[in-house]
């Protein structure tokens, strides 16, 4: 079952690690596995490489750091340098209005997180107990259940918004805000946008001709 | 010789506990027997064995899963074969041990042996998403979720199917237990509108709150063989829904007394 997970590939040079699917705490678990169960033959291991489609860049890091100072492995110095340099692309952009989007086509269910550098869309919905990070905004073409945090790094002017608002809990930046108690205005049949306004979380609804 | 054909493995689980997998193992493992199916149902709550006493087996355990799978006997000396239907067996779980005596790739060689001697292996899951629910879901090829009309169990239930999902088991089916019908037209309780659109899965069938399912529990015969019962139609209408027949869900509302002979039934019989 890990097979497909997380492998360890081997070159002359060194070894690769491949990350193909599964939760981040899952793939720290099955790397600590492989790592824990045949100490003697990784010993002065040298990797070269974390390849993998679905690991932020954080995350690729975390795995470095362990990998390093828990278990002694040598880590190719320029992998580090590459991952930990800012992403010259991005920051050309002086435009906040012009970043990287994501799309993901699916409803994100209780338990599942989604975190992106850059702005989520999600066609679904965002099921209460999920929790959905982003460092710019997010939008949801669904019911936004769960929690969102948009602007992550302090971008206050992200928004957060849906065709169906009720959600658990929503941060932009630094500012907190939740649904009210009541089920006043529940049944708006409006999408609805969160943002900051002055220093204040407000969620409005979407008016086409305002 | 003709290639036996493979039988086919459901998982029934929640999340939640108590929402009525266990119930609902029992009466859909009887329903497919009685309609003439070979059936085995494994409760696989290791340490918290229900499932014989829901079927009034528990006086007739020798030998359980965990001995099956420590090698201590045959496949065959731990099935209990039902009291009422020919080709309904039990595989109980143990009481005595917990679930870490068994791995997931044990429960996927037994529910494979299994699959090749009856056409369906109903797999009782425990509550939780840990290992005694890894296990369950090992070799099933298809799971049914049990949830009641509440907020906390839904919420469970969308992390199970989530679950699901990542480990290739797609198109889970939805059984709402517990629902009052009552309490859904005063707006009290969640309707079955509510949960699909969280859980946005098919739906199998809905069983109604009642209280001869406390009786049947207690008396270890699965309800769905009261004739009488609406809870036990419920689980009928499931039954032949899963063999592929297509009929609607049992309508609570119609099988409902109305409530004009509820009120002649009153004057009449005071």
């Amino acid at each position: 079952m890990s097979k497909n997970q997380v492998n360890f590939k081997g070159r002359n040079d060194g070894i690769i690690i491949e990350v193909f699917k599964g939760d981040f705490s899952e793939i720290k678990k099955i790397i600590k596995g492989k790592l824990d169960g045949n100490r003697n033959f990784y010993k002065g291991a040298k990797i070269i490489g974390i390849e993998s489609d679905i690991l932020s860049l954080k995350e690729k890091l975390d795995i470095l750091y362990f990998l390093k100072y828990r278990y002694r492995l040598n880590i190719e110095e320029d992998i580090i340098d590459e991952l930990l340099k800012p992403k010259k692309e991005l920051k050309v952009k002086e435009n906040k209005n012009e970043i990287i989007t994501k799309f993901i086509h699916r409803t994100i269910r209780s338990g599942q997180s989604e975190e992106y550098d850059g702005n989520l869309v999600i066609i679904g919905d965002v099921n209460p107990g999920a929790i959905v990070k982003a460092t710019g905004s997010i939008i949801v073409l669904g019911a936004f259940r769960g929690v969102g945090f948009a602007g992550i790094n302090g971008d206050t002017d992200a928004i957060v918004a849906s065709y169906k608002m009720a959600p658990t809990q929503i941060r932009i930046a630094d500012k907190i805000g939740r649904s009210s108690n009541g089920k006043e205005g529940k049944d708006l049949n409006l999408p609805e946008i969160a943002k900051i306004e002055g220093d204040r979380l407000v969620i409005e609804p979407y008016l086409p001709n305002k | 010789m003709a290639e036996k054909k493979m039988g086919k493995a459901i998982v029934v689980t929640s999340g939640k506990g108590g929402v009525g997998k266990t119930t609902t193992s029992a009466n859909i493992g009887t329903g497919l027997a009685m309609a003439g199916k070979s059936v085995v149902i494994i409760d696989s709550d290791i340490g918290l064995r229900n499932l014989d006493v829901v079927m009034g087996l528990e006086n007739r355990i020798v030998y359980d899963l965990v001995d099956v799978i420590e090698g201590n006997c045959r496949l065959r000396q731990a099935l209990i074969k039902d009291k009422r239907q020919e080709e309904l067996y039990l595989l109980p779980a143990a009481q005595t041990k917990d679930k870490s005596a068994v791995s997931t790739e044990d429960m996927l060689k037994l529910v494979e042996d299994l699959k090749k001697e009856f056409e369906y292996v109903v797999i009782d899951s425990p509550a939780g998403i840990e290992q005694g629910f890894q296990n369950s879901v090992a070799g099933a090829d298809m799971a049914l979720i049990v949830t009641t009309p509440e907020i906390s169990a839904v919420r469970d239930a969308d992390r199970v199917i989530g679950l699901l999902e990542s480990k290739d088991i797609y198109n889970p089916k939805l059984v709402i237990n517990r629902i009052k019908q009552d309490m859904v037209e005063r707006g009290d309780m969640m309707a079955k509108e509510d949960i699909m659109d969280i859980l946005a899965i098919d739906l199998l069938g809905i069983v109604p709150d009642t209280e001869d399912i406390v009786i049947s529990t207690n008396k270890g015969e699965p309800v769905i063989l009261n004739e009488e019962s609406l809870a036990g139609k419920a689980f009928t209408n499931m039954t032949k829904r899963i063999l592929g027949e297509d009929i609607d869900i049992l309508d609570l509302d119609s099988n409902k007394e109305s409530k004009f002979s509820q009120i002649i039934k009153l004057l009449f019989n005071k």
